[in-house]
């Protein structure tokens, strides 16, 4: 009788015996009166089609019957026949990246550091990095890693191109001026660098959206200039188990520090909430559209921003985990202070109580910024205005850029708005417009909260909508 | 059934499968309790596979047979596997699930840039579907 190997996982069909004997001519022979002995080995031995399944080998002495004669080998009174669970995997992940000559000169620079080379380069070519905001901080995060061979680079913002930005908004342009930033982003970046992956999202980072959008990356740089925005990035990476890049800029002050970032020994790192565990009261920290901010600096502080993200991306160096680095442009005092985790996180301390995402205007005492206001697009102004409806027009950008180009409105600038209530009509249509439609927005939204109109539509596109029309017609 | 297991023994495997460039790969033994597996002593086993170390491994049948002689040797229970996946979470990937065997937990290290970042325990149900495995980890 030949002796057959039970192999620990199968015992318990064979009432615990590791060794069964068994009278048989070859191995097909052999497994079926198994299988009549122990009904339940069946599913362990065939597979539907009768063959030996792949998570199954079968040896007899020392030979896999796949390099015998399978199942038709022969066996004898002294073999011994072994049922050995096939101990294989692997991780599946996507083929071995590989670099075309075009890229491999491009990178140079970075392959030839010996504490870099091929390898971090790889793992940037490989990895995905969501850049929530493409402003001041954005702008020269967004430039740096296009042009390092970040792979995939994910970019969320809705707003559009000011001609404020471009003070410090390096990515953008005058050309740009009233179009989707991250539709400009995204065309100036893959003119920078055409071996890699700009996915854009045309929406603000919301508490609906954010696990969503989250999920599909490896990395999260914020840089964004709210609270709420910053609690959304920070919880969404905690609970997805992200790391999150994160910096922040005020006037002449900048701030870096990388969250929730998982050291060599599996340690986890502070997130946001360590280090300001509730919000400033409202309005006491302004933005940078409040405060200002000095153009260069976030140029400074992005460009820190994205080293960190290759850091972290690469795993070369120590990232900024576990600290807060301070600049200040008018001293060139840097600082770097500890942060550590607190037992009190609500998101990951002892007793955590944040299991999903909130309302993070309300939790920083913000009113939704955003309320819609009334529009109407240039085709509705202009056959109002040829049909002679008698309605008021307000055109609220500065003074140099109505003496410029105007559309025969009255000037009042957004900063004196609320002064000049009362010039403004409350018994017919009142058309508000700037230059984008963006300050017009804003003038209506203060006019409403402060004053109670309900009167006040925004020109959709602003002047610059009617200046582009204007061309069109010119040349056509 | 929960997975129980000390930050030793956690400490020791991480101290042979860390800065390693390829799957590492190894035998888990311990004892089987009412509602837990409590995995006690690990060996680690060679990756013979011969297409790509970095996202494969395969043991050979020979070490099996050892794995399964210690155990009988030492009156452990041979309670399933674990392996190493670089850069790439702790989720079996189609592979693992070809070549999974029931009963078998299957622990999957995450590494990343060589250094741990994650883990998760497997075992298959009856549908041959992986199923995730809680966690224990004690203080030794
Ligand atoms: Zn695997």
């Amino acid at each position: 009788m030949a002796t057959v190997f039970i192999p620990t996982p199968l015992r318990k069909f064979t009432s615990n015996q590791s060794k069964i004997e068994i009278e048989a001519e070859n191995i097909k022979d052999l497994l079926e009166k198994l299988t009549q002995e122990f009904p339940p080995l069946k599913n362990y031995l065939f597979t539907g089609e009768g063959e030996v399944p792949s998570f199954l080998n079968i040896f007899v002495d020392e030979d896999d019957i796949r390099n015998l004669n399978e199942k038709e080998t022969k066996i004898d009174s002294k073999s011994k026949v072994s049922l050995v669970p096939a101990i294989a995997g692997g991780s599946d992940y996507e083929e071995e990246i590989v670099f075309s000559k075009e890229e491999l000169s491009r990178y140079n620079r970075h392959i030839i550091i010996p504490e870099f080379g091929l390898e971090a380069q790889k793992k940037l070519k490989k990895s995905k990095v969501l850049v929530v905001g493409s402003g001041g901080l954005g702008s020269p995060m967004l430039l740096y890693l296009a042009a390092a061979g970040v792979g995939n680079i994910g970019i969320v913002d809705f707003d559009v191109v000011d001609d404020s930005n471009l003070q410090r908004q390096v990515l953008f342009g005058i050309d740009q001026i009233g179009n989707s930033k991250v539709i400009a982003a995204k065309k100036r970046l893959e003119h920078i660098n055409p071996h890699i992956k700009i996915n854009i999202y045309n929406t603000q980072l919301t508490s609906q959206n954010a696990l969503e959008i989250i999920k599909d990356y490896d990395v999260v740089a914020d840089g964004t200039d709210n609270f709420p925005t910053r609690y959304l990035v920070n919880d969404a990476c905690v609970l997805l188990d992200k790391t999150n890049v994160y910096a922040s800029i005020f006037q002449f002050e900048g701030q870096v520090s990388v969250f929730n970032f998982r050291n060599k020994n599996g340690l986890l790192g502070p997130n946001y909430r360590d280090l300001y565990p509730t919000p400033p009261p409202p309005g006491l920290v302004p933005n940078c559209a409040e405060g200002g901010v000095l153009g260069v600096l976030p140029g400074i502080i992005g460009s820190l921003q994205a080293l960190e993200v290759i850091k972290v991306i690469t795993g070369v160096g120590e990232p900024l985990s576990g600290k807060l680095y301070t600049f200040d442009a008018l001293t060139f005092h840097s600082r770097t202070f500890i942060i550590t985790r607190k037992s009190n996180n609500p998101l990951n301390g002892d007793n955590p109580t944040i299991h999903k995402l909130m309302d993070y205007e309300q939790f920083c005492g913000i009113p939704a910024v955003e309320r819609k206001v009334k529009e109407v697009t240039l085709e509705e102004f202009l056959q109002m205005k040829s049909q002679e409806l008698d309605f008021q027009l307000i055109d609220v950008r500065e003074i140099h850029e109505f003496e410029e180009l105007n559309l025969n409105g009255l000037l009042i600038p957004l900063s004196e708005i609320t002064h000049k209530a009362h010039l403004i009509s409350r018994n017919k249509k009142v058309i508000i417009h700037c230059r984008s439609g963006a300050r017009s927005a804003k003038a209506i939204r203060e006019l409403e909260d402060k004053f109670q109109f309900e009167n006040l539509f925004n020109l959709k596109g602003g002047i610059l909508a009617y200046s582009q029309m204007e061309k069109i017609t010119v040349k056509a | 059934m929960k997975i129980i297991f000390s930050k030793t023994l956690l400490d020791e495997i991480l101290g042979q499968v860390e800065f390693v460039n390829e799957e590492s790969c190894g035998f888990l033994f311990g004892t089987i309790q009412i509602q837990s597996k409590r995995i006690s002593d690990f060996i680690k086993a060679e990756n013979i596979n011969r297409e790509n170390k970095k996202i494969r491994f395969e043991i050979a049948p020979k070490d099996y047979f050892k794995a399964e002689d210690l155990a009988l040797e030492k009156g452990w229970r041979l309670l399933g596997v674990y392996h190493t996946h670089l850069d790439s979470p702790p989720f079996p990937s189609k592979t693992d699930l070809k070549f999974a065997f029931e009963e078998f937990s299957y622990i999957i290290i995450s590494l990343n840039n060589q250094k741990f970042s994650s883990l998760k325990s497997w075992t298959l149900n009856r549908k041959r579907e992986f199923i995730e495995e809680e966690i224990e980890i004690t203080a030794n």
